[in-house]
């Protein structure tokens, strides 16, 4: 069911004129809304995508239990648990945006990408994230040298952007982290077994069909790092429960195979963590880091999760 | 050094250097945690009191956590004691992030991230926990002026999660074994605290003198030389870094004592020691060195360890400046010396000592006894009561063919049974309500007679004569002689302090400085003493704490303000037997000219206006109304015209930061705010500081209108602090959607 209205919930008024203008480029109609009372009001038989402060995440959460056909992304100015909770037990909650404090509205471009990608079904270029003129790297990797390399060439790439030595450090924990999970957590045999997951410390070297490939770019105020395999295998519970997980203070899950941490890294690494995953084909795991943050504020910056199934 | 596995480009991603001695191991872990890291095996190979150096972590991935964890639980079960130090911020971040990463360690130092936003550039700095307790627990660490540039850098993290672990750690004041094996064999910066000299003393066969600490001007010499004869022997295995001043005066002792001893003796010399303190001069010609530590390497386990070497055993190898050959304490393999030439020539020229087989029995008794725990500790709480399995025993046989004798002796053990139940009950009791009583038995004293200034003391610890304020500080019974001497200095400086504030005439600096603390200072006092009154043992702990805690930071807040600290005269000690062990009380005199006392008062009253603010410079007084400050400038007075008045800066407010930098005195308030002003005449903008009162911090400020319009900088300036433009070598992919 394709969304053909977005019903916009923002009680500040000036975010929802500017929200207004932003969602009207997706070019579907956008109702917008001061007050959660007007949401019954606009609830017909469309499908629509339901934008909206998570200050209202229970109106939110009640119209999606109601409405099959209701897709919701949310914004939201603390760190807490609560929406991720809630995106845990919601399928058709999956997009949730991160803002410095409720005096700002959530990242224009961010929104706007969302939504219209929601709208349309498109999965648009990971150049649609940088500004245009960006630069960066892109590498094949099968073994764990080759993996090694890469995580100190993700690191090289930070230092030539004068990034802080702990901000290129993290990155590379970055890469690292989801070179492992694309190397020996994805790759399944015939049967859909796991073929590597038992052991990571073993020397192994994936062939063409299984090899992760790595993405590092920057258009100088982001960095972006992507990892793709080609199994498809992640579900989109383990990414919120993960992230659960890590603000739990990060309880290791060993059943299967490793840490379980890989999504805390994830979380605390990257401003914005995009996961997109095609059922048995493909999975896409990228993060995006503002470089103009200073670790004080980029502690406690709320982070945006996204999850793109099929 | 162990070259850890796995590789990319030829280098090990983590390495791990071991240091071993006697029950103290060190492990430095260098570079990357992760998959390869075999936590399990490691955890094999630790024993004892274990170190372990995380500052040199560049990234831990999450199953390299997973091997951490297995290695620090194992460790935590077979280590008896386990201390992080110099953690990098990434370590601090698993502390914070990961469920039982710490495992049973404490962590001693850290590196704290600083960033100067004006240079673009980020640095660590090294925090010592004991040292910075206050500011960890309030989350605040002080921000620097920038090597570079001097503006402001500042702690770069969010003080609620990078403190997270810390403050649920408890206070950790390492044993002073740990705290000299981190200062002298690691070179790590030790804490003050845990570097202070300590001295013990066992008299026997001969004088067993065990010095632990730094070796530094504070020596007490006179203290030490003292009535010393017969056999002397020091034990400076765990002396810490010795100075230019501890050397010199190490080396006089040395000269005193020659004149007095038959033999002077030193056991477990170090390095450090060896090569300051063998000089001819502090050899004395008398002094012989028994045996000392010398560091060997095995590069088959990849430890490196100070073994003891017996100078008369190993006589004909070491007079060749050549070491003796060790066999590796864990592996048993042969291993290297890996001291410095210097060393060995320092060692060739020692003479060959000659010891009796009792007075060495006698020297490793006596190093038992002087490394034994306290008697009130090692006993505990149970101490002296009667034991419970000698009256419990008979109860046991004999029911089943009790005669009379044997009933008689069932009722005889009951009514021992209940006695000692009874006595239990009693203790039990006492112990939930311990009266206070800390007077004990005077065991011995500085000297027989009593100094005159002692005498006068009993009636009064403040008084003037000729001109002269003579304060005479005590402290109350400490475990520890230092601590007790400390203690007695620190109330001194307060007395001085207190009389400083006493003569000042100013009505507004009275207003602003002394009401905000006469009343806390006199409250705490006299809650000490109702509670000494009362005998009310938990009372006394509590409000003592607490006056004693206040009187450090005023002592501290003294030392770091005034522009010459008085000196220290005569002292005088009793060492105590008391219910809780042996106590040791002090006494110090301080005598200062009363010129020089009101110097001191011109200096904390001198005024400094700007804007309508009158301000004067921190007071130490102060320092018992604000836990966390040691300087900065008092308001006095906000005239009504003043731009301040309108965001309520008001008399009594403690300013302690202005544009990011720290306020430390009136004169720095105002030449901040002149130059603030100047800055922003034109332009506009917000001037703005930070207030104390108590532990909270409010900002206050006021914006300054723009006169002008905006400059508008047209591009191609190049700022000295830019670095050079770089060209990228990475390819552009492809678009992965097509």
């Amino acid at each position: 069911m394709v969304p053909t209205r977005i019903l916009l919930l923002e009680r500040n008024k000036l975010h929802l004129r500017k929200l207004t203008r932003v969602l009207t480029c997706t070019g579907v109609e956008v109702i917008p809304m001061e007050d959660k009372s007007e949401l019954s009001l606009h609830l017909d038989d469309q499908p629509a995508v339901l934008c909206a402060d998570a200050v209202d995440l229970s109106s939110v959460v009640a119209i999606l239990d109601a409405r099959q056909d209701i897709r919701a992304v949310v914004w939201t100015a603390s760190q807490d648990r609560a929406v991720l909770e809630r995106a845990l037990d919601h399928p058709r909650l999956s997009h949730i945006l991160g803002r410095a404090s409720p005096d700002v509205p959530p990242r224009e471009w961010e929104i706007l990408w969302t939504v219209r990608r929601m709208i349309t079904g498109e999965r648009p270029s990971l150049a649609s994230l940088l500004h245009w003129g960006y630069t960066g790297f892109k590498e094949t990797v099968r073994t764990p040298r080759d993996r090694d390399l890469c995580v100190e060439g993700v690191v090289r790439f930070c230092e030539r952007l004068n990034t802080p030595g702990r901000v290129r450090e993290m990155l590379g924990e970055f890469a690292h982290e989801l070179l492992m999970n694309a190397m020996y957590d994805a790759p399944v045999d015939a049967a859909g077994q796991p073929k590597y997951a038992h052991d990571r410390k073993a020397q192994i070297e994936l062939s063409d069909d299984e090899a992760a490939v790595i993405r590092c770019a920057s258009d100088g105020t982001k960095i972006l790092i992507s990892v793709v395999d080609r199994f498809g295998r992640l579900p989109r519970d383990k990414v919120f429960s993960g992230m659960l997980r890590g603000l739990d203070g990060g309880i290791m899950d060993k059943s299967y195979g490793g840490a379980g941490l890989g999504m805390v890294y994830v979380y605390k690494a990257s401003v914005v963590s995009i996961f997109d995953v095609e059922p048995g084909k493909r999975t896409e795991v990228t993060g995006i880091y503002e470089l103009d943050l200073n670790q004080r504020i980029f502690r406690t910056l709320p982070r945006s999760v996204h999850v793109f199934i099929g | 050094m162990t070259g850890a596995m796995n590789q990319a480009g030829g280098q090990p991603k983590l390495q791990i250097a071991k240091i071993v001695e006697g029950d103290i191991m060190s492990l430095r872990f260098i570079g990357t945690i992760d998959e390869d890291f075999d936590g399990k095996q490691m955890a094999e190979t630790v024993k004892g009191t274990l170190i372990l150096d995380l500052g040199q972590v560049r990234r831990i991935s999450s199953f390299g956590i997973r091997e951490w964890v297995d290695f620090i639980g194992a460790a935590s079960e077979k280590c008896k004691a386990i201390y992080f130090v110099e953690c990098s911020p990434k370590v601090m971040d698993q502390f914070n992030m990961v469920a039982n990463f710490a495992g049973k360690g404490r962590v001693l130092s850290f590196y704290a991230p600083y960033r100067c936003d004006y240079c673009d550039d980020d640095r660590v700095r090294l925090v010592q926990v004991e040292d910075s307790w206050d500011d960890i627990q309030n989350m605040h660490l002080p921000d620097y002026p920038c090597e570079s540039c001097g503006n402001p850098e500042y702690f770069d993290e969010d003080p609620q999660s990078f403190f997270n672990h810390l403050i649920n750690q408890p206070k950790v004041e390492p044993d002073p074994a740990v705290a000299n094996f981190l200062a002298t064999k690691l070179n790590y910066t030790v804490s003050d605290a845990a570097r202070r000299l300590r001295i013990e003393k066992h008299i026997g066969r001969a004088t067993y003198i065990k010095l632990a600490g730094d070796l530094d001007a504070d020596f007490p010499k006179n203290k030490i030389v003292e009535g010393l004869e017969g056999d002397v022997v020091f034990d400076v295995g765990s002396l810490g870094r010795i100075d230019d001043a501890g050397a010199t005066v190490w080396a006089n002792a040395m000269q005193e004592i020659a004149q007095t001893a038959s033999r002077v003796m030193v056991r477990h010399a170090t390095p450090g020691f060896i090569e300051r303190l063998t000089t001819p001069e502090a050899l004395a010609g008398k002094v012989e060195v028994l045996d000392l530590y010398m560091p060997f390497a095995c590069s088959h386990c990849g430890t490196t360890a100070a073994q003891l070497v017996d100078v008369a055993e190993h006589f004909d190898v070491l007079k060749f400046a050549t070491p003796p050959e060790m066999t590796c304490s864990d592996c048993g393999a042969k291993t290297d010396c890996v001291a410095s030439e210097e060393f060995m020539a320092q060692v060739a020229g020692l003479p060959k000592p000659d010891l009796s087989s009792d007075l060495k029995k006698f020297f490793d008794e006596a190093e038992e006894i002087v490394n034994r725990p306290p008697v009130a500790a090692a006993q505990g709480p149970q101490a002296g009561l009667p034991s419970l399995g000698g009256g419990a025993a008979p109860m046991v046989a004999p029911a089943r063919t009790m005669g009379l004798a044997a009933l008689i002796a069932v009722v005889v053990s009951l009514v021992v049974v209940l006695g000692v139940g009874l006595m239990v009950w009693k203790y039990v009791q006492m112990k939930k309500t311990k009266l206070y009583d800390e007077a004990g038995t005077v065991v011995k004293q500085k000297a027989a007679k009593l100094p005159g200034w002692m005498k006068k003391a009993k009636t009064k610890s403040v008084w003037r004569d000729g001109g002269v304020l003579t304060v005479v500080g005590y402290s109350h019974s400490a475990r520890d002689s230092e601590q007790a001497r400390q203690l007695a200095v620190e109330d001194a400086l307060e007395s001085i302090v207190q009389e400083i504030a006493d003569g000042v005439q100013n009505e507004d600096w009275k207003q602003a400085v002394m009401a905000q603390y006469k009343d806390v200072r006199s409250d705490s006092i006299e809650r000490l003493k109702t509670a000494m009154t009362a005998k009310d043992a938990d009372a006394v702990r509590k409000a003592r704490k607490k006056v004693w805690e206040a009187r450090r930071r005023v002592a501290k807040a003294f030392r770091a303000t005034a522009y010459e600290v008085p000196k220290e005269g005569d002292d005088f000690w009793q060492k105590l037997k008391t219910s809780d062990g042996i106590r040791w009380r002090y006494w110090v005199i301080i005598q200062v000219d009363e010129k020089k006392i009101e110097g001191y008062r011109q200096h904390y009253t001198k005024l400094y206006k700007t804007q309508g603010v009158i301000v004067a410079n921190y007071f130490p007084g102060l320092a018992w109304a604000y836990p966390t400050a040691t300087a900065g400038a008092v308001v006095l007075k906000v005239d009504a015209g003043s731009p301040w008045r309108v965001p309520g800066l008001e008399r009594g407010n403690l300013i302690v930061e202005c544009r990011r930098q720290q306020i430390g005195s009136g004169k720095v308030f105002v030449e901040s705010i002149d130059e603030t002003t100047r800055l922003f005449k034109d332009s506009g903008g917000r001037v703005e500081c930070k207030t104390l009162y108590g532990s909270v911090v409010r900002p206050v400020g006021y914006e300054i209108a723009r006169k002008t319009q905006p400059r508008v900088h047209n591009g191609g300036r190049t700022y000295p602090h830019h670095r050079p433009a770089t060209t990228f070598t990475g390819n552009v992919w492809d678009d992965p959607t097509k």
